[in-house]
């Protein structure tokens, strides 16, 4: 019966060769089919390719920054001092290779008509392309429509948050940093809830989430772990035709010890500043996020307001952005205005500890931002994209506070002093594919 | 001179009828398929979300190559969405294990050949390449 059908089939595709000419078969091609169909190859419930699919993206990228001045200020206050200022602590005026490149690979398997299981590591460059686990979950479907997760999660802190290393998934090289670097820790573990439903036209997911956090820093050469607990969140990511619009809410307990700070500082024979006072312990944070978009496949436009404030020395933050562009076959030129402002220290600044408001006034950003790019996708799956980023508005006297950082996302002027040049810009270049 | 002009329509019109027919994108299932119909919310739900349900039934999309111009058509009409725009939002969603693009089919007649062999699945086709193997449930245009 198999092979009569078989049969069928194959003098249908063969007959069907002078018919279609714009896909022509060659008989390989109908042999290796009939050859699938009688073992039954092209059953999806026998075809262990339906269960299991692996995926991946990679993005090489070289950035630098236009900065040729060496940090001021001596150690203990600066460690770094002689050195090239940075731009978001890592970038420099010498061209880096790793610093924004990144590989992803995904495996999705699907256990059952209910239940499939994700898991996809995380290699940055700047890591040594160590991996991480940035989603390890496993989701079941409640209801029609209603899904739970558990494991590991990607934050879902912005509206592109949960594919913040996806290059190909948005036209810049990286993310707006006004908006992206707010938060500074992107996965959690724990669970959501998604609800999928519609409002007339209106499709609408809406998500909950809720978990917990560790994240480990060693940023000064001694571990500090920073706890999130009772991570709970809402947003509501809603489409009608070619309009996206975003919104978020996040609420935790911040927690940090910095006594090993102190012990690092007497472990190098200086005097310990007294880090242990500066500790976090259970401030409240909460995060907001509002964003929209418009794309109808030629012109896009996009915008997006971030705020996160939590409840110690650390100062409330808010950021934003505006882009637009437009695509002329495979080329789209694009523009990304960009702000970020902090705010809400002055107990910090006030508290009589200096250690506290020291840290509060290294912690301030203040910039605004024009970015120029274009995006150049070279073939179905793969781009190449070039950007500059040119900050202004920095250093002036519009800062509510005397004595904050007036260099923006760069080294803090608090410690290396004020970068000489006004406008710096930072350049990026990648090349990313998703497969 | 007006002959000539006449000729020219006539002309014109003999290149643009077969275009007009290989427009016409039909949504297609097997025969044996309990799929009766699909509305165009629904059609535009499956193909964003590579599979789902339609009246309780569970349904799983399948997409011609990338490249083809029946399956731009079929975006267009159906999801309202370019090539490049599918290619991004697949990228979120694939990443954040939101879902899986619709499976891939060599050709014209390998979609014919999946759908008649597996009922569970829904595909699109040039009007003129349906078959008798196949239902239309819906025509695009």
């Amino acid at each position: 019966m198999q092979l009569y059908r078989s049969m069928f089939w194959g003098a249908l595709l063969a007959g069907s060769s002078a018919l279609y000419a714009e896909d022509p078969p060659s008989l390989n091609e109908i042999e290796k089919r009939i050859a699938q169909l009688e073992q039954g190859n092209l059953e999806p419930q026998t075809n262990w390719t339906d269960q299991i699919s692996i995926n991946g993206y990679l993005s090489y990228g070289i950035t630098r920054h236009d900065v040729h001045q060496d940090q001021g200020g001596a150690p203990p206050v600066n460690f770094q001092a002689g050195q090239p200022y940075t731009f978001r602590n890592r970038v420099t005026d010498e061209i880096s290779h790793r610093d924004i490149s990144r590989v992803g690979l995904q495996i999705n398997a699907e256990i059952n008509d209910k239940t499939s299981a994700v898991v996809q590591l995380l290699g940055r460059g700047r890591d040594n392309y160590d991996a991480e686990v940035q989603w390890a979950f496993i989701d079941y479907e409640l209801l029609e429509g209603l899904n739970w997760r558990g494991g590991r999660l990607m934050l879902p802190n912005s509206m592109h948050s949960q594919y913040l290393n996806v290059g190909y998934a948005y036209h810049w090289v990286e993310l707006p940093g006004e908006v992206y670097d707010i938060v500074p820790f992107d996965t959690i573990d724990g669970m959501d809830l998604t609800l999928k439903f519609n409002t007339g036209s209106i499709s609408h997911d809406l998500s909950a989430v809720y978990g917990s956090l560790d994240v480990p820093d060693n940023t000064f050469g001694v571990p500090v772990i920073y706890e999130g607990r009772d991570y709970g969140g809402i947003n509501l990511r809603s489409r009608w035709g070619d309009l996206m619009t975003w919104f978020s809410y996040n609420h935790a307990r911040l927690s940090a010890d910095l006594s090993s700070l102190d012990l690092a500082f007497a472990m190098l024979g200086l005097p310990p500043p007294g880090f242990a006072s500066a500790s976090i312990d259970e401030a409240v944070a909460i995060g907001r996020s509002v964003g929209f978009q418009y794309d109808n496949g030629s012109f896009f436009m996009m915008a997006e307001r971030a705020d996160l404030d939590i409840d110690a020395w650390y100062p409330n933050r808010w950021g934003g952005y505006v882009s637009t562009g437009y695509r002329i076959g495979k080329w789209t030129p694009h523009v990304t205005w960009g702000a970020a402002n902090t705010h809400g220290a002055a107990d910090a600044l006030n508290d009589g500890n200096p250690l506290t408001s020291g840290l509060a006034l290294s912690n301030m950003v203040r910039g605004k931002s024009w970015t120029l790019g274009v995006r150049h996708d070279l073939a179905s799956g793969i781009d190449v994209k070039l950007e500059a980023k040119r900050f202004y508005d920095m250093s002036n006297e519009k800062f509510d506070s005397v004595g904050a950082n007036t260099n923006g996302m760069f080294s803090p002027s608090t410690l290396a002093g004020e970068i000489e040049d006004e406008n710096p810009v930072v350049y990026r270049i990648s090349v990313d594919a998703v497969f | 001179m007006m002959n000539n002009s006449m000729l020219k329509w006539m002309a014109a019109l003999i290149f643009a009828l077969p275009m007009q027919v290989f427009a016409e994108v039909v949504v297609v299932v097997s025969m044996d398929s309990p799929v009766t119909g699909l509305s165009e919310s629904q059609l535009r739900q499956l193909y964003l979300e590579g599979s789902g349900r339609v009246d309780g039934i569970s349904v799983r999309a399948l997409d011609l190559p990338e490249g083809a111009k029946v399956r731009e058509d079929f975006y267009q009409k159906a999801v309202g969405k370019t090539p490049a725009q599918m290619k991004g939002y697949w990228a979120r969603m694939i990443f954040t294990g939101r879902g899986a693009p619709p499976r891939m089919v060599s050709g014209n007649r390998a979609m014919q050949v999946m759908l008649d062999n597996n009922p569970e699945m829904v595909g699109y086709l040039p009007a003129n390449q349906v078959g008798d193997k196949l239902k239309v449930l819906r025509t695009l245009d």
